[in-house]
């Protein structure tokens, strides 16, 4: 590929990385989960979870799922916030197991309830109520 | 098609004296139909070794006497993004190994890249799990002067040989490829991470949709000169087929059921032979909910390569509710003089059975604890297979997990020493179902499981009476990258974790070992170049189905060339 092209290219991956990210506006996503502790938003979460999630994230959440090296999610400390955000947009891992951008897909009541399932798997250390962690 | 049968029958000749140990006649020039039917030796043409499966070579340099003298000869990077699971070929000076939706052509000798060939994926490429198959490959085919990949999005790309140049790429017909699922209404397409097989005559093309959506697996047979399709054989009965009952009316188009791995062929029989993928959705509740057999999914299929007919198919797990797919390569082995197919697989047995009928001969366990069946009976069925779990309740312990006593990682059979070499593990996994959840048109699975890990094995299994003649054991969970066994008393291996190893094919003893420091997740092969046998391994990717902590490394992409 030239140069140039691989200028364009770049640009493009930045414009869909920025447009999906942009659909996440933090200040409308509140700092906690207002889902946390619903039990039956908690059932249909881990519905959720087991089907779109847990081929990554493995059943447990722990990382260890059938599909690849993926965040063991039971020590996700970056809050509430910063989980719906990566959830719609997406994470770039630099190779080709990348976190898809769930946000075109999955409304925000259903990743609020993904959200409040994962929350119960927590281990000690894991956050999700401050807001979105700068990087 | 041009037929390499006669216009390089010189060739040939030559090629059959270098096989039968005439040291100095390296096969080379256009691959023929002759060489295709030929044990690997000097060549390795096929990602299976050969026709049957065996990736077994008649080299003997490099042999179980003086083995620990082994050492590296080269090294080279693809460059990699993700697991190499190709297991490379070798011909007339070159190794060819894709990866990436690249193809490579390293000299066999230096390691140095003399082309590369590069695919493009579509801008809307992606859906559901499809960046986890993303640029993986498992081998290319080569027939001809020419080099057949199959790229993922489904498209046979026929490559120069020598210089790597392009001559045509071709798409199929109603094989549409996954699209991101926020660009699309339907997001089902199909993911060829398989490699394509050279026959006389015909490009032997697997075609699997299964885990992005559930899109019915196909084999193509397809022309040599421009890909273009001479037949389609179904792995799921079409109406009209014995079988087609075994699925609830309408859900046989998003069964599933399709070939991932590249299978073996008889050219006496005339059969291609090979295993299929889970049925879809993992979920069975809207095909038979696990008491219709689903026939063509958990199978192994026989296709004659004449004209595409399915010639039969067994059941191995009927109504699949465990993802037990059965895709491994059937090896195709005469035993007391019958033509057997022999398939280990994720169940946990070896499979035999007649290869010209289908019909069930036994199934022996390999695996160490296997409770999710207490056997087969004489008709091939299993005997008191476990409950399923209730939607939305527990989940239910079973033994092997759905990782399987064996996985893609190939196996080998050495007819010298009568034995099949297992890259295999011991490993369980709770597994439960739920609601079937629906994007983009996209069915998804409707299950999970939590793994429980067992250690990754490498076994020695007598194909005659299926007991084990010996084990290799690690301390970690996984699988061997695959296995190659030669007429020099040895067998080659990498383990998960990436070290490689020649070890005696008797007694397993090792002889030679080198901690690479990366995932191996392919097999080695084995050639002569400059009168020199060469090893040579792919490795890369993550150690593990997404557990890399047991290992502590990083990831890795590197092919390696050992010689002595």
């Amino acid at each position: 590929m030239k140069q140039s092209a691989r200028h364009l290219a770049s640009a493009a991956i930045l414009i869909a990385v920025t447009s999906a990210m942009s659909a996440v506006r933090a200040d409308e996503v509140p700092p906690t989960n207002p889902m946390s502790g619903d039990e039956k938003a908690i059932k249909e979460g881990r519905s959720w979870y087991r089907n779109a999630c847990s081929p990554c994230h493995g059943g447990r959440a722990d990382g260890a799922g059938e599909r690849g090296n993926a965040a063991d999610l039971r020590k996700w400390n970056k809050g509430f916030r910063k989980f719906v955000a990566t959830v719609k947009g997406g994470k770039d891992t630099g190779r080709a197991m990348t976190m898809p951008a769930w946000g075109a897909v999955l409304d925000e009541k259903t990743i609020f309830q993904i959200g409040a399932y994962v929350e119960t798997l927590g281990m000690e250390g894991s956050n999700w109520k401050e807001g979105v962690e700068q990087q | 098609m041009k037929s390499y049968n006669t216009k390089f029958a010189v060739r040939g000749l030559v090629a059959a004296l270098a096989l039968a140990g005439y040291a100095g006649f390296a096969q080379s020039g256009p691959v023929t139909d002759q060489m295709l039917g030929t044990d690997a030796g000097d060549s390795w043409l096929h990602t299976n070794g050969n026709y049957g499966g065996h990736r077994y070579s008649t080299l003997t340099a490099i042999n179980a006497g003086n083995a620990k003298d082994m050492k590296v000869a080269w090294t080279f990077s693809p460059g990699g993004k993700t697991d190499a699971q190709a297991t490379p070929s070798f011909h007339d000076g070159l190794v060819f190994f894709p990866q990436d939706n690249k193809v490579f052509a390293i000299d066999g000798a230096s390691g140095k890249l003399v082309w590369r060939y590069e695919h493009k994926l579509p801008d809307d490429w992606g859906g559901y799990n499809v960046p986890f198959f993303t640029g993986k490959h498992r081998g290319v085919a080569i027939y001809g002067e020419n080099v057949y990949f199959l790229s993922n999005d489904a498209k046979l790309h026929a490559i120069d040989m020598k210089t790597g140049k392009g001559k045509w790429v071709k798409s199929y017909e109603g094989l549409p490829y996954p699209k991101d699922f926020a660009k699309s209404k339907d997001s089902n397409g199909y993911v060829t991470t398989v490699g394509p097989m050279a026959i006389a005559g015909t490009i032997i093309l697997p075609m699997n949709a299964t885990d992005t959506g559930g899109l019915q697996g196909y084999v193509l047979g397809v022309d040599p000169a421009n890909g273009n399709e001479k037949w389609r054989a179904n792995m799921i009965p079409a109406k009209g087929e014995k079988g087609y009952d075994s699925w609830p009316e309408g859900s046989q188009a998003y069964g599933g059921a399709g070939p991932w791995i590249t299978g073996s062929y008889d050219p006496d029989l005339k059969m291609y032979y090979t295993g299929t993928a889970n049925a879809y959705e993992w979920n069975p509740k809207n095909r038979g909910g696990g008491k219709l057999d689903n026939e063509g999914a958990a199978s192994v299929v026989a296709v004659n390569t004449d004209n595409g007919k399915v010639e039969w198919r067994y059941v191995g797990v009927p109504g699949d509710p465990f993802d037990y797919d059965i895709p491994q390569t059937p090896l195709v082995i005469s035993i007391d003089g019958k033509k057997t197919v022999v398939q280990p697989n994720k169940t946990g047995y070896i499979h035999y059975l007649d290869a010209k009928t289908g019909a069930f001969i036994k199934a022996t366990p390999f695996a160490e604890k296997i409770t999710w069946v207490k056997g087969y009976d004489k008709e091939g069925r299993p005997i008191d297979m476990v409950g399923l779990p209730k939607e939305g309740g527990d989940p239910i312990e079973i033994w092997p997990s759905l990782l399987g006593g064996v996985n893609m990682y190939p196996n080998a059979y050495n007819p010298k020493t009568g034995s099949l070499y297992l890259a295999a593990t011991n490993g369980g996994m709770k597994y439960g179902f739920e609601d079937i959840k629906v994007i983009s048109n996209v069915r998804h699975f409707g299950a999970y499981q939590e793994f429980m890990w067992g250690n990754e094995q490498q076994l020695a299994v007598n194909v005659k009476d299926g007991k084990r003649v010996w084990k290799n054991e690690e301390d970690k969970p996984g699988y061997a990258g695959g296995m190659l066994t030669t007429a020099g008393n040895l067998v080659f291996y990498a383990t998960q974790g990436g070290e490689f190893r020649a070890v005696n094919a008797t007694t397993g003893e090792v002889l030679y070992s080198l901690n690479t420091g990366t995932a191996a997740k392919a097999g080695p092969i084995t050639y002569t170049q400059n009168g020199k046998q060469y090893v040579v391994q792919a490795l890369g990717g993550l150690p593990g189905f997404g557990r890399d902590e047991a290992w502590k490394s990083e990831f890795g992409s590197i092919v390696i060339g050992f010689t002595r």
